[in-house]
């Protein structure tokens, strides 16, 4: 009995899980080989070991911190915004940003105030009043909604127009209008020629005036990172841009301005340079981005300088302004996924900004499994390594990216978990895995079951450690073996596994015989049976392959037909 | 019931599904982690996620396998979020372990822990949910969704890796 075989059915006898023909042959085997006991006692002292662990006491303090905790938490299925600062759920989320929101900054969606760039400024269809800030410098004319259902959305807008109207007018010097702005705002040219003063508009709404009076409108108002965003040339210049303005028109980005984490990315040197990049003033006009805007995960990623630093690449970007990219934003998965530590770092990183920038990732990111497989820990772990991060800049990796059976895989946790380990992970550095990465018959096996699960078995992930195994998988004998239902079904199998972690498969696999037999319909026939699955998992069998004359007589059809011959097999089974 | 009874607003009944599980979820992180603090935030953590995300919970399930679920991801998180900043010290976790335990009170007790703790998390994951907190197989799978024969192979790997380990360090069980 092979070493492998005997510790493995030691631990399924210790487990309890050994069924009657493998106890018959392990108790014959320990009646005859004392080393074999020796190691069964060993085994069975390391179990007892581990079982008498003594379970600890949780310390004295986990209980009322707990307890704290769950007094701060949002209750279960309570769906409504949180209008107070959350706080810290835990030690390991302190270093997000929390974000308080507003009072009452819930986007009202039923009948808001219908604002559309007019000369340069927003007005409401329905009856209009004119505002101002007392004894500060909103825009003359300005005018806003007075329809109550709509009141919430207008107290933000006046805010954040009061805060533009602060950095366009006051703060700074007035902002350059490039030519080709001047016909969508040249009207908007005469709040430039004087300072507006409270007396220039009259305020007549009694809760607008309460509202402007608040501390929320004052913190808005006198918070610097706003004043240092808005005094900022970048955003200054941006503010002279239809698509900016457009946005700001929206009660979904005006929200989110509200939001304390919100502003202060904002505020970022790398949002700055953001605006004035036409992809990005382009993407802030788009219906979907403002919706994202709505979305908590949406706006926490903005907090993040994770984001802030792609933010500052082209390529993120060409992202940014992508509408798959917007589209996920309402997918909870790609929430979730967004607002996991392992995103976030993937994000600072080159590679993977240039896989986001790339068509194929935008399709998949269309695709559901794709956005399940992003909010799935397995795989965003995987995101977290570089060598996958470098394969998403492969063309073939991205290929596979677009593939069905790709696609499919992804959603399946064996696949995740494959894809997360570090065997994996090393293989995606190897061009010979990439090569097969990018075959169909690899993505077609990729598709089945069997496989999936193999891939996710330790000793499949070791093979894959292996030179030669990665190397065999570069050609395409060996892949269409792959994509072959009886090498799947093998796959699945004990014996096979146990032979695939062996270095005298992995020898044989860089025989081209071996690779030839491999494919043959014959060989796979023979594979198909427990007998040759267990010849497989035997040294003497394996080593064969590498004797020239047993090759030789192996890449000779009549002999591949005969492995599919019953007493051949039966002549295996008796080795 | 006690979380059909949380999702009605009565609060009490998740305070009894703490005292019902803090200890086993709190042994479980402390093992991944292999260390008091962070297996005290692992376990806070996972109590206020599931509280928050209760109304997800299929109610077909066991709640303690969805929570001891929640619990191994949060600490295999903080686990990997600290891989590339330090390896795991062994004599560094030890020495911050609860002296009132009575976990290290034997030297044999020590090594073997010693010797989990150089083992990667889903090797060790495996070896404490097998042999110190008594899961099956199926148990096993369902807890972190892989198949049983990944446990399997998983276990096989895991528990030479720990003889080699235990070996290496001049202790034959």
């Amino acid at each position: 009995m092979k070493p492998e075989r005997l510790e493995a059915l030691l631990w399924e006898q210790i487990d309890g899980v050994i069924d009657d023909a493998d106890r018959a042959e392990l108790e014959a085997f320990l009646t005859e080989h004392h080393e074999a006991r020796e190691l069964d006692q060993e085994l069975r002292s390391l179990a007892d070991g581990l079982a008498n662990s003594v379970e600890l006491d949780p310390p004295m303090e986990l209980r009322p911190r707990i307890d704290r905790a769950l007094e701060a938490a949002r209750p279960p299925a309570d769906t409504t915004e949180a209008t107070q600062p959350r706080a810290s759920r835990s030690a390991t989320e302190g270093k997000r940003i929390q974000v308080p929101v507003l009072a009452q900054t819930k986007p009202r969606r039923e009948k808001q105030p219908t604002f559309r760039p007019l000369s340069g400024i927003w007005s409401s269809d329905t009856k209009e009043t004119t505002t101002d800030q007392p004894g500060d410098s909103l825009p003359r004319g300005f005018v806003m909604a007075t329809n109550k259902k709509g009141i919430i959305g207008a107290f933000v807008a006046v805010a954040v127009i009061g805060i533009f109207a602060i950095g366009y007018f006051s703060l700074n010097k007035v902002p350059t209008v490039s030519e080709d702005a001047v016909g969508a705002v040249g009207a908007a040219d005469r709040y430039r020629a004087e300072q507006i003063t409270a007396e220039d508009v009259q305020i007549e709404q009694i809760e607008l005036q309460a509202f402007m009076q608040t501390d929320e409108f004052d913190q808005l108002i006198n918070d610097p990172e706003t004043r240092k965003l808005l005094a900022s040339e970048a955003m200054q210049n941006a503010m002279s841009n239809d698509a900016v303005r457009m946005a700001l028109a929206n009660d979904a980005v005006r929200n989110a301005l509200a939001n304390d984490a919100v502003r202060m990315a904002l505020a970022n040197d790398s949002f700055h340079e953001a605006w004035a990049n036409d992809a990005f003033r382009e993407a802030m006009a788009n219906d979907a981005v403002h919706e994202a805007w709505a979305n908590d995960a949406f706006q926490e990623a903005w907090a993040n300088d994770a984001f802030h630093d792609a933010m500052a690449s082209d390529t993120f970007r060409q992202t940014f302004s992508s509408d798959a990219f917007y589209k996920a934003w309402a997918n909870n998965a790609f929430q979730d996924a967004m607002a996991n530590d392992a995103v976030y770092k993937a994000w600072s990183n080159d590679a993977f900004r240039q896989a986001m920038a790339n068509d194929a990732f935008h399709d998949a990111m269309a695709n559901d499994a794709f956005r399940d497989a992003m909010a799935n820990d397995a795989f965003v772990n995987a995101l977290g390594h570089q060598n996958t991060r470098v394969a998403m800049t492969d063309k073939a990796f991205m290929d596979a990216l677009a593939n069905d059976a790709f696609q499919k895989a992804l959603a399946d946790k064996a696949f995740q978990n494959a894809l997360a380990s570090d065997a994996f992970q090393q293989a995606f550095t190897n061009d010979a895995f990439q090569d097969a990465f990018a075959s169909n018959a690899f993505r077609d096996a990729m598709a089945n079951d069997a496989f999936r699960d193999a891939m996710a078995n330790d000793a499949f992930q070791n093979a894959l450690a292996n030179d030669a195994f990665r190397d065999a998988m570069a050609n395409d004998a060996f892949r269409d073996a792959l994509a072959n239902d009886a090498f799947q079904k093998a796959i699945a199998n004990d014996a096979f596994q146990e032979a695939m972690a062996n270095d005298s498969f992995h020898q044989a696999l860089a025989n081209s015989a071996f690779r030839e037999a491999v494919a043959n319909d014959a060989f796979q026939n023979a594979l198909a049976s427990d007998a040759f699955q267990k010849a497989m998992a035997n040294d003497a069998f394996m080593k064969a392959w590498s004797n020239e004359a047993f090759s030789d007589a192996m890449a000779q059809a009549s002999v591949r037909d005969a492995l599919a011959n019953g007493a051949m097999v039966k002549a295996l089974e008796s080795r | 019931m006690l979380v059909q009874a949380c999702l009605q607003g009565d609060r009490s009944a998740f305070d009894e599904l703490v005292d019902r599980y803090q200890r086993a979820l709190y042994n479980a992180a402390f093992r991944i982690t292999g260390s008091v603090d962070d297996a005290m935030d692992v376990t806070q953590t996972a109590f206020v996620d599931a509280y928050e995300k209760l109304h997800t919970f299929d109610p077909t399930r066991r709640f303690f396998s969805w929570i001891y679920r929640i619990t191994c991801n949060q600490a295999l998180k903080l686990v990997e979020r600290r891989r590339p900043l330090a390896a795991l010290d062994a004599d560094a976790q030890s020495t911050e372990a609860n002296p009132e335990t009575a976990y290290h009170t034997t030297e044999a007790g020590e090594i073997l822990e010693r010797a989990l703790l150089e083992l990667g998390p889903d090797h060790r994951i495996a070896i404490v949910l097998k042999h110190i907190l008594g899961y099956s197989y199926r148990e096993i799978s369902e807890l972190l969704d892989v198949p049983e024969k990944t446990v399997k192979s998983r276990l096989f790997t895991a528990r030479r890796r720990l003889r080699t380990v235990l070996l290496e360090r001049g202790f034959a069980p």
